[in-house]
């Protein structure tokens, strides 16, 4: 059998939800499915439905493609999925009979395509290069239009912003109108091209009212705009990397191609330290994968999103390495990174590398230096070596180790379930953690343990935070 | 003046209003060139060119705010969900390590997987076999697995004894963390017997007698005589009803003493029990007022007939004389009562005849069903297996089916086997009632032996194996029967037995065609497909059958390696 995809966690990783993931799961007996078969690039199986007629699937290993003749919106479907779990598991008969004709003509049309899109980009190719300077021209009046707009926008969020310190915050809480007033900025945000300003502002609403502390909370937060509305008066006086950081912060991506064509592009074996799954508006998942480099040290934030159920295009392996380049998006404190195109099948090829404890280095200062060279990014990653873990009144808190036997308390954000399962799984014995630290409050992602007792034996992943995917 | 008050400031002014509560103007006057950085920092914020105070106040609170998220040093706020400054303290320590384990575990990762969905999605009964075969293997489970396992504790009472062994000391120390898992930290096992006597809910106190009568009965029965007068009628009769456990001669005194107890129920309760000691002063007084309802015929037969009046001691033995007003025939009444009072083997003794004769011989006597009726009811308390082959004769009876699990506990597997075997051998049509008995004579996480197992699925083979099944197998009974199959058959036929379902179907047989030419009425295509489906045509039967038989192979397999 070819390596790609051939364990379970692997085609787990592929699964647009959670539900997804155990329907597949549901369909893993082998008599569910009268035939299977699969050679070198394609698998396919027919599974008995509820209907008469059983589902035709098939799966293109080389991108992996997939097609099935059932109903489900969702993509890949979970015969998709459960296919390729028998076949991880051994059970799909591989060259054992010719592909059927259902299964060669679909893979034929989509070798078909391949060949008309090279065609086409060749001829492409073949053409004669564009005037740049009038491409280059035509561009910068684009921004500049979407500069004057969100200038606009931000200013409107200023006066705003002015009216509430001037009343107080205080009001905040008994005034009946405040939340239609809020929720009318964040759409104003919208029509300002700032979708991640509406976010904030959205996020920050919720902080009202919430907690004894919440005035302090809500202040921090306007404060934060305070900057991104300086920046964006200033915007002529910033260099080119704080430019990117406030763009990526008020939600104007920049197009991958240009991501791609900046700079050199990073090699290193790259470990999966933390996925994380959200769900955003109007079926919208977004993945966060953080990356940390082992040879560099570099850490590396891989973000995607799925719409409507449709998978993610790589399947990033929390806990494993992947030897690959990355390009790192332009900023200060550069995090944000683009595998390097045509890479996806190289992610499916590698083992789980141990995590040499040096790499950790020192979070704290790492952790300072990120944010005094780019303030505009809220969410940080964040190691710490040798912590604990600890429930105080049912609340989970990291005991950070201080000095000599003495530990500080971090406040945690962890499942109860998953808090458990880590004590369960290290009994009280210190471990190396990592999460993404926001406002104090620390989101734990995974931990790390050593296999002996050594001080500079490599880590081995114990703990991941499936979050809602598995 | 320091950060931290310029800060504290700007938060108090933006609470209320900075129109209110303006920003003191010491700050906006000049930098002060000797102060550190970070506030020269802030206070150039706060007297940049601005288009207010207000803006004024949130650019300086933008330099404050990225000051203090930089700097930010673990523990330097305590957090805010904990009030109580000993946990603060507290937390300063280490905290304490879990002890090491003196068992291993299965290292298998299949086997793992197999016990997590087990343990995650069921079926539960697969539960108290997968601890007990670790436990007989002096493993215990893997750490990975004691959160689910110790949430399904909590959620189970009875599961918590099987599961108890198999925690480990990572176990055992999650238990002492986590208040819902207390039950397993061992504080409960070791908790002092008297104070669960004085102290404890009904429950337990039950609890502690009923385990206190399997170790040492005569403490036990001490501990409730001692008790007896501080007790309530509804606490009296559970205790005493404890006492069935372990029940000897020596308990006769108390018995004898409880016949004359003020409760009724605690009354009868301890009739019931003497009943069931044929020695006993009771059984001997109850014997002979039926002996002397008995006579002999010429030919030798033997007559009973109860007396006209009733006997005024009677009563203080358990036997009414006043019958409720539903009752019609006063002596059968007066009859029935007695023969449930009587030792069973009195009747065998006394007319010397089996338990098949004694049924025999009623059936030609007036006195027919008190009699019939007397005797089944001395069963539920006597537990005579003498009586057990009788009992399988009346399959149908709606009265024998619930005695039969106590009276097959009594007995060797090798018994009861010999009995499951006659059942087997009935036809294929009555399989699913077969396995029915046998599943519920066998105790719980006990395996078939492998004679019986091979000869069940036999039959099983026999039944659903081809195109067409015998019996009523595409029901919950079947479905029922072929996870009973899954639970109790001994390991070394599981695989073939899953074979029912893993080999590959065969397509339907063509259809001769006599027959096709006369189509079928919807009624028979109906049947006939009824006839083709099978248990594990249902997806959740087919995962179940799959897991139990998964996990058993699998954990044989890792649990005996000689193998």
């Amino acid at each position: 059998m070819s390596r790609v995809l051939a364990t379970e966690a692997e085609v787990l990783a592929l699964s647009p939800d959670a539900a997804s993931s155990k329907a597949a799961k549901g369909l893993q007996s082998i008599s569910q499915w009268p035939t299977t078969g699969s050679d070198g690039g394609a698998v396919w199986g027919e599974c008995q439905g509820s209907g008469s007629k059983p589902y035709q699937t098939q799966v293109d290993l080389s991108v992996p493609a997939f097609k099935c003749s059932c109903p489900s919106r969702k993509f890949p479907c979970k015969h998709g999925l459960a296919l390729l779990l028998l076949r991880a598991a051994g059970q799909v008969p591989e060259g054992a009979a010719p592909r059927p004709q259902w299964v060669s003509s679909w893979l034929d049309g989509r070798q078909n395509k391949v060949e008309q899109k090279e065609a086409k980009a060749a001829a492409m190719a073949a053409a004669p290069p564009p005037d740049r300077e009038a491409v280059a021209k035509q561009q910068a009046k684009r921004e500049d239009k979407r500069w004057d707009k969100m200038a606009a926008g931000m200013q409107e969020l200023s006066l705003w912003m002015q009216d509430m310190v001037r009343n107080g915050l205080a009001t905040l809480a008994g005034d009946s109108q405040a939340r239609a007033q809020w929720s009318n900025m964040a759409a104003r945000m919208v029509d300002a091209q700032m979708p991640a300003m509406s976010t904030r502002i959205k996020e920050a609403w919720q902080r009202v009212d919430s907690h004894p502390a919440w005035p302090k909370d809500v202040l921090v937060h306007l404060a934060h705009w305070q900057l991104l509305v300086d920046a964006v008066q200033h915007r002529d006086a910033l260099s080119a990397e704080v430019k990117a950081d406030v763009m990526a912060a008020l939600g104007w991506p920049m197009d991958k191609a240009d991501v791609l064509a900046q700079g050199a592009p990073v090699a290193d074996e790259w470990l999966v330290v933390g996925v994380r799954l959200m769900e955003r508006e109007g079926r919208l998942m977004e993945r966060r994968v953080w990356l940390q480099g082992l040879q560099t040290g570099r850490m590396a934030l891989v973000l995607d999103y799925s719409q409507g159920g449709r998978g993610f295009e790589a399947a990033w392996v929390a806990g494993r390495s992947y030897r690959c380049s990355l390009h790192f998006y332009p900023g200060k404190a550069a995090q944000r990174a683009l595998l390097v195109h045509g890479q996806a099948d190289a992610l499916m090829e590698q083992a789980a590398w141990p995590l040499p404890t040096a790499t950790i280095g020192q979070p704290l200062q790492q952790l300072t230096q990120r944010i005094a060279a780019n303030p505009l990014q809220t969410v940080q990653p964040l190691w710490c070596a040798q912590a604990r873990l600890q429930s105080v009144d049912g609340q989970w808190l990291v005991a950070w180790p201080a000095s000599q036997d003495r530990f500080a308390p971090v406040p945690a954000r962890i499942a109860d379930n998953d808090a458990w399962s880590l004590m369960a799984l290290t009994g009280g014995e210190p471990m190396a953690l990592f999460g993404e630290w926001e406002e104090g409050g620390w989101r734990l992602l995974s931990a790390w343990q050593a296999n002996t007792s050594a001080a500079s034996a490599p880590l081995q992943c114990v703990w991941l935070n499936r979050g809602e995917a598995v | 003046m320091s950060n931290a008050q310029i800060w504290a400031a700007l938060q108090q002014s933006a609470l209320v209003g900075v129109d209110r509560l303006a920003i003191p103007g010491v700050w906006l006057a000049g930098v002060d060139e000797a102060a550190a950085p970070t506030q020269q920092a802030l206070q150039a914020a706060l007297r940049a060119p601005a288009q207010s105070s207000a803006e004024q106040l949130l650019r300086a609170s933008a330099v404050a705010a990225v000051m203090e998220r930089a700097g930010w040093t673990p523990g330097q706020q305590a957090p805010q969900e904990i009030s109580s400054k000993q946990s603060i303290a507290a937390l300063t320590v280490a905290p304490p390590l879990a002890p090491a384990e003196s068992r291993a575990a299965p290292t298998d990762e299949r086997l793992q997987t197999l016990m997590r969905e087990a343990l995650h999605e069921g079926p539960e009964y697969l539960l108290e076999p997968m601890f007990h075969a670790l436990d007989q293997a002096g493993q215990r489970l893997p750490h990975g697995l004691l959160v689910p396992a110790l949430e399904q504790g909590r959620q189970s009472v009875e599961l918590r004894a099987w599961l108890m062994p198999v925690l480990g000391e990572r176990g055992r120390w999650l238990g002492s963390l986590n208040p819902p898992w207390r039950f397993a930290s061992g504080v409960q096992e070791r908790a002092d017997p008297e104070v669960v006597w004085q102290e404890g809910s009904i429950n337990q106190r039950v609890d502690l007698l009923t385990s206190e009568r399997q170790t040492d009965p005569t403490q036990a029965r001490a501990r409730l005589e001692g008790s007896l007068k501080e007790l309530s009628a509804k606490e009296r009769v559970p205790m005493v009803q404890a006492l069935a456990i372990g029940l000897a001669m020596e308990d006769e005194p108390l018995l004898e003493k409880l016949l004359n107890d003020r409760s009724k129920e605690v009354r009868e309760s301890a009739a019931r029990l003497l009943s069931a000691l044929p020695d006993s002063a009771h059984s001997q007084r109850i014997a002979a007022w039926l002996r002397a309802m008995l006579t002999q015929d010429s030919k030798g037969e033997w007559q009973i007939e109860p007396p006209e009046e009733g006997l005024k001691d009677w009563e203080r033995d358990g036997i009414s004389i006043k019958p409720p007003s539903y009752i019609k025939g006063v002596k059968g009444w007066w009859l029935q009562q007695m023969v449930e009072l009587s030792p069973l083997t009195f009747w065998m003794q006394a007319l010397d005849k089996t338990p098949e004769q004694l049924w025999e011989w009623s059936k030609r006597r007036d006195w027919k069903t008190p009699l019939r009726q007397g005797w089944l009811a001395a069963l539920a308390y006597q537990h005579d297996v003498r009586w057990l082959p009788l009992l399988q004769t009346m399959e149908r009876d709606a009265r024998a089916e619930p005695l039969l699990p106590a009276l097959l506990a009594r007995l060797t597997p090798a018994q009861r086997e010999a009995i499951w075997r006659v059942q087997l051998e009935r036809g294929t049509g009555r399989l699913v009632a077969a396995i029915e008995h046998i599943d519920s004579g066998l105790p719980v996480a006990e395996q078939l032996s492998p004679a019986l197992s091979t000869r069940l699925l036999d039959v099983l083979y026999q039944a659903i194996g081809g195109k067409q099944a015998t019996g009523n197998w595409y029901s919950y009974e079947g479905d029922h029967a072929l996870l009973a199959c899954a639970r109790m058959l001994h390991v070394s036929v599981l695989s073939r037995l899953s074979d029912l379902w893993r080999q590959p179907r065969h397509a339907d047989a063509v259809v001769p065609d006599g027959e096709a030419k006369r189509p079928l009425t919807p009624d028979q295509q109906d049947k006939l497909e009824r006839a083709k489906r099978r248990p594990w045509d249902d997806v959740s039967i087919l995962v179940q059958l799959d897991r139990t038989v998964d996990l058993r192979l699998a954990l044989h397999a890792a649990l005996n390696p000689a193998l």
